[in-house]
């Protein structure tokens, strides 16, 4: 009788312990590190006077830190403590500007990538491509430009939460973030 | 007489326009927002200004979107897209293009954008 009752408590708690584990298993995120970014940056960026000008008409403090050099570029992370979302390229020793970006909900599961490319168009062509560039978060494996057809034409390599390719395909019109597995993250434009 | 002259030259001095004075450009509402004949490339989708010596233009979405913030002449279109959340600081080096441009803010995402661009020169 008592052998009876310990094989069905012992059966009961190893259910328990299944349905547990199958729950714990169902809450993990479907992609993780994509709210983190590890790149914190080192180095100070002398910014120009009238950059720090414009940043602080913006409410952005004027400080700038060093996140990768990609050939010819510069990108750096924008602001002070409590207000450094925002992030910027430019060439590389020209004293031009830093293009910038700012986004509050940057980097997050539903915004991995804060995209710096240049997109356009000349003569009244299509608007494609022009410099695949921008942010990516830790979970970020890979960006790849697209065509109109959805077909990948090419790839920016990620590195140090930076990502950027030059010499980008005519056909290329899309970006998109891709996961270690090659599921598709964030688009730009959607 | 040197009283009169001096209300005179101060009157001459408030009546003459500043050639120092900033200009700018502001599109604040929807996009797209009807045609826009300023807009050499997509008048029916962007909002655009005149022709400046611009330096900068600050493209912000608030709703939908998202838009390319940029900016444009007769040859060549450049931009960022700028999405919900975004407060994107374009200039025309930026895209290696020259400064006497039309500042533009596009949307032919397919879903409308309340934006605020705003170009300095």
């Amino acid at each position: 009788m008592g052998g009876c009752v310990m094989k069905r408590i012992t059966s009961f708690v190893l259910i328990l312990l299944v349905a547990a584990a199958i729950v714990a298993a169902q809450a993990q995120p479907r992609h993780s590190g994509l709210a983190s970014i590890a790149n914190v940056g080192h180095g100070k960026v002398q910014l120009a006077r009238s950059m720090r000008l414009e940043l602080e008409r913006a409410g952005i403090a004027p400080r700038a830190r060093l996140l990768a050099v990609r050939g010819r570029k510069s990108f750096v992370r924008l602001g002070g403590p409590g207000n450094d979302h925002c992030y910027g390229v430019n060439k590389k020793g020209n004293g031009s500007p830093f293009g910038v970006t700012c986004w509050n909900d940057f980097p997050s599961a539903t915004h991995p990538i804060l995209d710096l490319s240049t997109f356009g168009a000349d003569g009244g062509g299509p608007v494609h491509v022009l410099d695949a560039q921008g942010i990516a978060a830790d979970g970020v494996a890979s960006v790849v430009y697209t065509d109109a057809g959805g077909a990948v034409v090419g790839r920016a390599p990620v590195t140090a939460n930076v990502y950027a390719a030059a010499g980008v395909p005519v056909s290329a019109v899309r970006i998109v973030a891709l996961d270690a597995e090659g599921r598709m993250l964030f688009a730009v434009p959607k | 007489m040197k009283k009169h002259a001096a209300i005179v030259a101060a009157v001459v001095a408030l009546c003459a326009p500043s050639v120092a004075a900033a200009t700018n450009w502001e599109h604040y509402g929807w996009l797209p927002n009807g045609y826009d004949a300023q807009c050499l490339w997509y008048p029916t989708y962007g909002q655009c200004s005149g022709w400046n010596y611009w330096v900068l233009n600050d493209g912000h979405v608030y709703t939908g979107g998202p838009a390319l913030t940029g900016f444009e002449n007769y040859a060549t279109i450049r931009g960022r897209w700028t999405y919900a959340g975004q407060y994107a600081y374009t200039h025309p080096l930026d895209f290696g293009m020259p400064s006497y441009v039309k500042a533009q803010m596009t949307n032919y995402s397919g879903i409308p954008a309340w934006v605020e661009s705003w170009a300095g020169a």
